[in-house]
């Protein structure tokens, strides 16, 4: 690709030249709007307190009206046993939100293994040896988000295993996700993680498409068992019963046959049928750390 | 922040990454016009919200995401209105962009943006990947593929 030609042929195109001017005068008029505005609130706050208290407790009832619930997640999902399950309370609800990239993201709810059991009459659809996540996704810059797939990836951690040896790829991992009014919903299923309940057990979500958690993205201390990421990731801590594990069963998850990449081996993005045949390496540039070499095999 | 301090930090905003989020958001919205609405957009919404950002790279990465987003969402606005997609269209279709530019605009937004940052704006890999909060063998490999396919497609311009 010749820089030149493209660089001046992205500089011929005609913006307009008072831009600039135009947008500052459009945030003038919005600041001096939102002044207006703000002074109008604070006479009513001031004025008629109850009013105020009323109107803001409607606008947090229909805050909430607004988000589904895990059921309904589950439900669009076209899960009818797990949206029941979902329903049943024995999931744990969590609405803990933490914020990655330009997402912020909820986990909303969460339910495993026997808690799937105590539902009466589950039918196809919903294993009781596994565990079941909805979280929602929403930008912090307030656009809506259109597109069914996000920029982020969602994988369970468990601390004690390196992030590459048990992740959502090791366990089966699963996702459904769909776009409702601006917000994402993500149904994420894996191998019942209750088994580690002895471990601190998190969902990390970090941002890529598909990306499994590499050496690049996460650091192990082996000494410890403990987990830190090295980017921008959410690590929720799932509230599991310690109770619930099962260190057999663990074991027979996390051991498989995997070796262990080394710190340049990078993972690649799937990007389904956009994806080429042709493959590339990308290494790290020895003569200058940080920098990569793109490398077409 | 005084009005006149939140005034002289926007004009800031406004001066320095305005040419910038333009052309970043050219890759993916239908005219320069669209392009234009996409960034004022984005400091209308920076007013409304008033991010806190951690430092300047923080600042631009933040207005170059938010832009990007919002021109995908105008793109998207026309694709659902077909009358207006065709006004669209013809006005695109009126701005010859040259080769190269329509050819990177043609591609997926994944690889555009990506092959623009670092052609244009001379980012390296992993300066990318900060801003666009990705990892960096993410970017390798959208900007490889990126390229492949700017190949393909000039080579069937030519032919």
């Amino acid at each position: 690709m010749n820089r030149r030609e493209y660089r001046a042929q992205m500089d011929a195109v005609p913006f307009s030249p008072d831009f600039q001017d135009r947008t500052m005068a459009r945030l003038e008029e919005l600041a001096q709007k939102k002044e207006k505005n703000g002074m109008k609130k604070w006479n009513l706050r001031t004025g008629l307190v109850a009013a105020a208290v009323a109107a803001a407790l409607t606008v947090t009832a229909g805050a909430a009206v607004m988000m589904l619930q895990p059921q309904d997640v589950a439900q669009q999902a076209g899960n009818e046993a797990l949206a029941a399950a979902f329903e049943s309370g024995e999931a744990v609800m969590s609405n803990e939100t933490k914020t990655v990239g330009d997402y912020s993201v909820t986990l909303m709810g969460l339910i495993s293994g026997e808690g799937l059991s105590r539902v009466e009459n589950l039918p196809g659809g919903v294993t009781q040896d596994k565990t079941y996540a909805v979280l929602a996704y929403a930008r912090t810059d307030g656009t809506a988000i259109e597109e069914d797939v996000p920029d982020l990836t969602v994988s369970p951690l468990v601390e004690g295993y390196a992030p590459w040896q048990l992740n959502a790829w090791t366990l089966g991992g699963g996702t459904h996700t769909f776009a409702q009014e601006g917000t994402l919903y993500y149904l994420f299923e894996c191998d019942n993680v209750e088994v580690f309940a002895d471990h601190t057990v998190y969902l990390a979500v970090y941002p890529g498409t598909h990306t499994p958690p590499s050496a690049e993205l996460f650091d192990f201390e082996e000494k410890t068992g403990a987990i830190t990421p090295k980017g921008d990731t959410a690590l929720f801590t799932l509230p599991l019963d310690p109770s619930k594990a099962d260190p057999q069963k663990a074991q027979a998850l996390a051991d498989w046959d995997r070796p262990q990449p080394a710190e340049s081996q990078e993972p690649t993005e799937d990007l389904g049928d956009e994806a080429e045949s042709k493959s590339v390496s990308i290494l790290e540039d020895p003569d200058h750390p940080g920098e990569y070499q793109i490398i077409e095999n | 922040m005084t009005d006149h301090e939140l005034e002289q930090d926007l004009r800031r905003m406004v001066g320095t990454y305005s040419p910038m989020l333009l052309r970043a958001a050219l890759t993916r919205a239908p005219t320069p016009a669209d392009a234009e609405d996409a960034v004022q957009d984005v400091f209308l919404r920076l007013l409304d919200k008033r991010p806190r950002f951690r430092d300047g790279e923080h600042e631009k990465a933040w207005l170059l995401r938010a832009t990007l987003n919002r021109a995908s969402d105008i793109r998207r606005g026309r694709r659902d209105d077909a009358p207006l997609e065709e006004a669209a269209q013809t006005a695109a279709e009126a701005i010859d962009y040259g080769p190269l530019l329509s050819a990177v605009r043609s591609l997926p937004e994944a690889y555009s943006t990506v092959i623009h940052l670092y052609y244009y704006e001379g980012y390296s890999i992993k300066e990318i990947a900060r801003l666009l909060a990705l990892p960096a063998p993410t970017v390798g490999t959208r900007l490889s593929r990126g390229r492949e396919r700017l190949r393909n497609l000039l080579k069937e311009e030519e032919v």
